[in-house]
């Protein structure tokens, strides 16, 4: 065993704290980091100081919209996932403050890079990845994402912490602290090979859409093809502008690099433009996507990945939160798919969007350890 | 003048993947979420000078401006001298 799973459904932050740090306090080895997830139900700051206390480790984590723990879904309550020293050899931590004033990264990757002795530029990518939990209403996910990409190829994954549909306030948490308008980066240098898998369950259609006119800041796309966006997508679908909006779910559309697509997923209709859940850039070619069975594609991404490791070992899933509203249209289909992880140590998340190298959507992105 | 956006793409690849295939393809869809489509461009596709002027901000962003500016310039000369 190589990490240690560790739940609380108490709904005092101070509780389930103590119940987290008793949790983890049953480790048969050091732990080298945790990871939380925390329903937005708890005072952010109460629980981030109580962690704090009771975690002796560095710790990392952000609020959700709904939890998970090896196989169990869970809502207001709080998960955590402790690796061990023999998972992860070394682990630094920065949190980057103040997304709105502009993304300053310099001095965060100097804190990241100080226990590895060189800049992340100089780190083996092949040995080296990162976390990253930003706040999901902070609109900044792409240019952090983008900035990051640029600084480093080591790869960052994680997602936008949610507060549970509510859309008022996200936080993301680092040793102690609750911090809004930001965003936390690990820095992880894991003893045992590793993977990334970020499945996605739409199949590509023929159909495409271009994005002529564009407002980036609000990821409102004015116009495919030259046509207002709502009744070019609405067309691209064979539906009216209307029904529109019901299609979003099963037929979002993706932008394909390598084959693979990266999903922007439409929020909804604000006159005749189409609001998205992240950025589409002008004169971006987007493919129209359709739904296929979530279940039985991360299914079949967890054998590959089991059979490319050997084993697993650990696994830290970024959920979307459409994925699990999705999954939650058919009764008993989300435990289906918690079930799917039940046999690994692994907590994950409903999230506001998901992030591997870029901000996604509509994707489980996962951390594998074998 | 034609195909200096992919002169430009192949140079930033080049340039920051340093012949790491992983790294390369990390690169070629960095490059699709900013917006650049490695495969829309060709040898003989004429060039835009908002897409040049965007490739050589993104190599200036990946720290690789001085590499890539040096191989658009050779590029030019040797287009202009035909």
């Amino acid at each position: 065993m190589k990490a240690i799973v560790a739940v609380s459904k108490h709904n005092s932050p101070v509780e389930a704290a103590s119940e987290i740090a008793k949790g983890l306090a049953l480790a048969t080895e050091p732990l080298a980091l945790v990871v939380v997830f925390a329903s937005s139900a708890y005072d952010p700051n109460t629980l981030a100081t109580e962690l704090g206390k009771q975690i002796t480790v560095p710790f990392i984590g952000c609020t959700t919209a709904g939890e998970f723990a090896s196989g169990i879904v869970l809502k207001n309550g709080i998960v955590a996932l402790g690796l061990f020293s023999s998972l992860i050899r070394k682990v630094s931590i920065a949190a980057v403050e103040n997304l709105s004033s502009g993304i300053e990264l310099a001095q965060p990757l100097e804190v990241l890079a100080a226990p590895f002795g060189k800049p992340l530029s100089e780190l083996d990518v092949r040995k080296h990845v990162g976390l990253v939990f930003v706040d999901g209403l902070s609109k900044a996910e792409e240019k952090l994402m983008e900035k990051l990409g640029d600084s480093t190829d080591i790869i960052f994954v994680g997602g936008s912490a949610g507060d549970d549909l509510k859309f008022q306030a996200t936080y993301v948490f680092a040793n102690g602290k609750a911090y809004t308008n930001a965003a936390v980066l690990a820095l992880l240098e894991p003893a045992v090979p590793y993977k990334i898998v970020k499945t996605q369950s739409f199949r590509v259609l023929n159909q495409k859409l271009v994005a002529t006119k564009v407002n980036e800041k609000e990821r409102e796309v004015l116009e495919f093809n030259g046509l207002p966006a709502a009744k070019a997508y609405a067309q691209a679908l064979g539906t009216t502008e209307e029904q529109l909006p019901n299609f979003f779910m099963q037929n979002p559309v993706g932008l394909i690099a390598d084959t693979e697509p990266f999903v922007r997923s439409p929020q909804q209709v604000k006159s005749n433009s189409v609001i998205f859940y992240c950025n589409v850039l002008e004169g971006m070619e987007l493919a129209l996507l359709d739904s296929t069975d979530i279940v039985k594609d991360t299914h079949q991404a967890l054998q590959q990945v089991e059979k490319e490791l050997g084993s697993i070992s650990a696994i830290l899933n970024f959920h979307c939160i459409l994925r699990t509203l999705q999954l939650m249209q058919t009764p008993g289909k989300l435990e289906e798919y918690a079930q799917l992880f039940k046999a690994y140590p692994s907590i994950g998340f409903s999230t506001y969007g998901e992030q591997y190298l870029g901000h996604i959507n509509q994707t489980s992105t996962m951390l594998v350890f074998a | 003048m034609v195909g200096t956006a992919k002169v430009l793409i192949d140079s930033i690849i080049f340039n920051r993947a340093k012949g790491d295939d992983m790294v390369a393809a990390m690169i070629r869809t960095k490059l699709a979420l900013k917006g650049i489509n490695c495969t829309k461009y060709k040898g003989d596709t004429p060039d835009d000078p908002k897409i040049i002027e965007r490739l050589l901000a993104i190599a200036r962003d990946f720290g690789i401006a001085e590499p890539v500016m040096k191989q658009y310039e050779s590029y030019r000369r040797r287009i202009q001298a035909q």
